[in-house]
């Protein structure tokens, strides 16, 4: 076998990389901890489901049609977001869930020595992306659990392409308002892209939330992200898009993967787009539940951080990670926030009620026996 | 003063091809005192690295490996000067366990003259270098002699209700150092810190890091360190606070600082092996004690705890019969998921010998084995090992098993029955979890 110098082959910012290890499939996670039943309450995944458009599309798939490549750049699927958000169809990249076009847009626009600005607590794969790009994250402290809009312009230098803001945030559920959004996109003034990464926005019902389609007309430099793994109930189908300019989205374009979406997943995600009833049946459910765990929690003497999103972070009197431990030894798995360096924070998503019931259960018992 | 620039320092590297053939003896042992010489060092130690360097090349010569080539490379590690004899070419026997072309050692052998041995006493630690990539070699490392400082006054600190945590410039490292030693007692802190420019180095060649809290400008309030243990694992000291009140926070800011800058790192676990009394509650689990023995024979506990960084997948060991009531046991109470698979041997043919790796840490008088692979006459060849260290007057020795090989795992009986006692469970700290075992005595 011929030596292969590793070593040697690696760059830096790749052997300094760790890589994401997720979680093992249920029936092993279940023998592994014991338990006959497990409530995934760790990834914000809508406990509706699919809107029962998608689910009717998706129930009659025909196999042989597996046999043949997707449309390439989802072709009726940006075709009814622009019909939808009065955009053009070239307005708007899909990819293989939001992620990937995260990568599309670091790859189109940063080069070595370049670096991108984000949060030091927020969905991580900004800085994971640019992280393992060579690129350096520029990590922002947040400000009252919300993105700090000064200090992020104060961290602007020559060399930063790319400001990224989740709005609202995961995990705080933090919001910018219009106002405030749009003074930042003033303050940049088109001297960088701005993304706004809106993949909670349909659970926000607050009026002066921004809808950034709106703004891409006014902020050129805008790109805005979103996804149909939360509100649409669509994330073992890996679909999300972005949308933005026609000249920021046709330098993008030349990073896109094409055909990397899957039939299927175009399909059921047109499909749910028709379907607003879902969204009000999702967030009455988000509403009632939030409630419910702001009570339980609340009479449990546990600080919690519940802004717009399907989640809620909970502050324990005790490690997270080993709380997550024996949560799931209880058959409940939340998403432990020491990764998202909110040591000793849980943030659990909302889901049915039964399961709510049991993360209350389960909780009570693991803080009754610490 | 606080920067966010980071003081480490590349290491500086000089390279030697040669052959483990006595005429290149000369040149080789040049190289290393030139080396050791331009990296800084002193002239007494640079000797003791010379000597240790010949008996070690010495040694090789003579051994199987006669002839072979070698990668020499002398290294300059900022607090240290390191020697890597590196044989890349060699036959899978490295002579660690016994002398070469004796076969196995019979019981009761002595192993006072085997030439690393003798190496081992002239550096502060020598290790057995095995990577199934990079090949198989041996290293030596001699750390530079610093200057000590006189027992430092406690500095009072008036009590911060707001600071920053951030990573300290070279004097207000040093100063904190120095504020360590004088509000904690010796044994709460690294040896290291009765040396604090040997620290800054050691800072400087990444061997520690360190967040402090100041008030933004002269005042140092508190501090915590750290290091990294192989890929996965970060040692955690401290934290230290001077007259700061548990209600200002500090602590858990100092804390909340370390998870920050590891927590996106490949590390997984994170131990406080130098535990203090303002470790903040709530953040670690007790992972359970090793014990200390002091220079007058005392042996006190010496509590380590830790919490993991990730949230922990569960995963599959190897354990033999005899371990696995410790291992049910510390896997329960620290609500870890794995998997025990046991190894109840099937009577297949095992090699005649095995091989050991053998760290020694002078400064703290503590040896650790490791069994690299397997062999039928392991059992005589850890007793000799372990008659050897207690004739050297290591005062704690400890054996690690990684829980990833039932090779490894099926030694657990053969450790019970020589002394040694199970204590911990390092959760993914090899390729799998690490059991320490302490040597107890007969």
């Amino acid at each position: 076998m011929p030596y292969v110098n590793l070593a040697g082959l690696i760059p830096d910012y790749i052997k300094n990389f760790d890589p994401y290890i997720p979680s093992k499939p249920d029936p092993e996670l279940m023998k592994l901890y014991g338990c006959d039943k497990l409530y995934r309450l760790n990834n914000n995944e809508n406990p509706l489901g699919p809107p029962p458009t998608a689910r009717e599309v998706i129930g009659r798939f025909e196999p042989p049609r597996s046999v043949l490549y997707p449309s390439g750049d989802s072709y009726y699927l940006r075709k009814r977001l622009a019909e939808k958000y009065a955009l053009d169809p070239d307005q708007f990249l899909v990819g293989n869930g939001a992620n990937e076009v995260i990568a599309f847009v670091i790859k189109a626009f940063c080069q070595e020595g370049d670096n991108i600005i984000t949060a030091d607590k927020t969905f991580a794969v900004y800085e994971w992306v640019a992280s393992f790009s060579g690129f350096q994250a520029r990590l922002v402290p947040l400000k009252d659990f919300g993105f700090d809009a000064a200090a992020m312009l104060d961290a602007v230098d020559e060399r930063t392409k790319i400001l990224f803001v989740c709005n609202p945030n995961n995990p705080t559920g933090t919001y910018w308002d219009e106002q405030g959004l749009r003074r930042f996109l003033t303050r940049i003034n088109g001297s960088r892209i701005v993304v706004v990464d809106e993949a909670y926005c349909e659970f926000v019902e607050s009026p002066d939330f921004p809808d950034g389609m709106r703004l891409i007309e006014e902020f050129p430099n805008l790109v805005v992200f979103r996804t149909f793994s939360k509100m649409y109930g669509l994330a073992g189908l890996r679909i999300g898009y972005l949308a933005g300019s026609p000249e920021v989205v046709d330098i993008i374009r030349r990073t896109c993967v094409v055909y990397s979406v899957n039939v299927l997943a175009q399909d059921a995600a047109l499909a749910a787009l028709s379907d607003d009833e879902h969204i009000v049946r999702t967030r009455a459910l988000v509403k009632a539940e939030k409630a419910y765990l702001a009570a339980e929690l609340a009479s449990m003497g546990l600080m919690t951080q519940s802004g717009e999103g399907c989640f809620v972070m909970v502050r324990l009197p005790m490690n997270d990670t080993l709380a997550y431990r024996r949560l799931m030894s209880h058959g409940v798995m939340v998403r432990s926030m020491t990764g998202f360096r909110f040591p000793n924070w849980i943030r659990v998503s909302i889901g049915r009620h039964e399961a709510m019931e049991a993360f209350i259960g389960a909780l009570g018992d693991i803080l009754e026996r610490t | 003063m606080l920067t966010e620039i980071s003081l480490e320092r590349p290491h500086r590297t000089n390279r030697l091809a040669t052959y483990l053939d006595m005429s290149f003896f000369s040149l080789t042992m040049s190289f290393v005192e030139e080396s050791a010489a331009a990296f800084g060092m002193e002239a007494g130690d640079t000797t003791r690295l010379r000597l240790a360097s010949e008996e070690l090349f010495t040694y090789l010569a003579e051994s199987d490996q006669k002839g072979n080539a070698v990668s020499v490379e002398a290294y300059d590690g900022w607090y240290y000067v390191g020697v890597k004899f590196l044989l890349k070419t060699a036959p899978p026997e490295i002579p660690i366990s016994h002398p070469p072309g004796k076969g196995a050692l019979e019981p009761g052998e002595d192993l006072a003259d085997m030439g690393l041995i003798i190496a081992s006493r002239f550096v502060d630690r020598l290790n057995v270098l095995h990577d199934s990539r990079s090949g198989y070699g041996v290293g030596l490392t001699k750390e530079k002699t610093y200057p000590g400082t006189e027992a430092p006054a406690k500095a009072p600190v008036r009590a911060l209700t707001q600071f920053r945590v951030g990573r300290p410039e070279t004097e207000t490292l040093k100063y904190f150092v120095r504020q360590v030693t004088a509000y904690y007692p010796a044994g709460s802190f690294p040896v290291d810190f009765s040396f604090p420019a040997k620290v800054a180095d050691m800072v400087a060649e990444g061997h520690y890091r360190v967040l402090v809290a100041t008030d933004g400008g002269a005042d140092v309030a508190g501090g915590i360190l750290w290091r990294t243990q192989g890929t996965r694992t970060i040692e955690a000291f401290g934290p230290y606070l001077f007259d700061q009140p548990p209600e200002h926070g500090m602590s858990e800011a100092l804390v909340d600082g370390l998870l920050g800058e590891v927590v996106r790192t490949e590390a997984i676990c994170l131990t406080d092996i130098y535990p203090t009394p303002e470790l903040p509650e709530g953040y670690f689990e007790l992972l359970g004690s090793m014990g200390h023995t002091k220079a007058d024979g005392h042996k006190e506990p010496w509590p380590i705890y830790y919490r993991q960084l990730k949230e922990d997948p569960g995963s599959s060991v190897w354990a033999h019969p005899d371990l696995v009531p410790f291992l049910r046991q510390e896997y329960d109470r620290l609500y870890l998921a794995r998997d025990i698979r046991l190894t109840p041997g099937g009577g297949e043919m095992r090699p005649a010998h095995p091989l050991f790796s053998v760290e020694l840490d002078r400064i703290q008088s503590s040896a650790t084995l490791h069994l690299i692979w397997d062999g039928a006459d392991a059992p005589a060849i850890l007793e000799q090992h372990l008659k050897m260290l207690k004739a050297e007057g290591f005062l704690d020795i400890f054996f690690t098993i990684d829980l990833a090989h039932a090779f490894e795992a099926n030694l657990a009986p053969v450790l019970i029955r020589q002394g040694f006692s199970p204590r911990l469970i390092f959760p993914h700290a090899g390729e799998a979890d690490i059991v320490a075992f302490q040597y107890e005595g007969q």
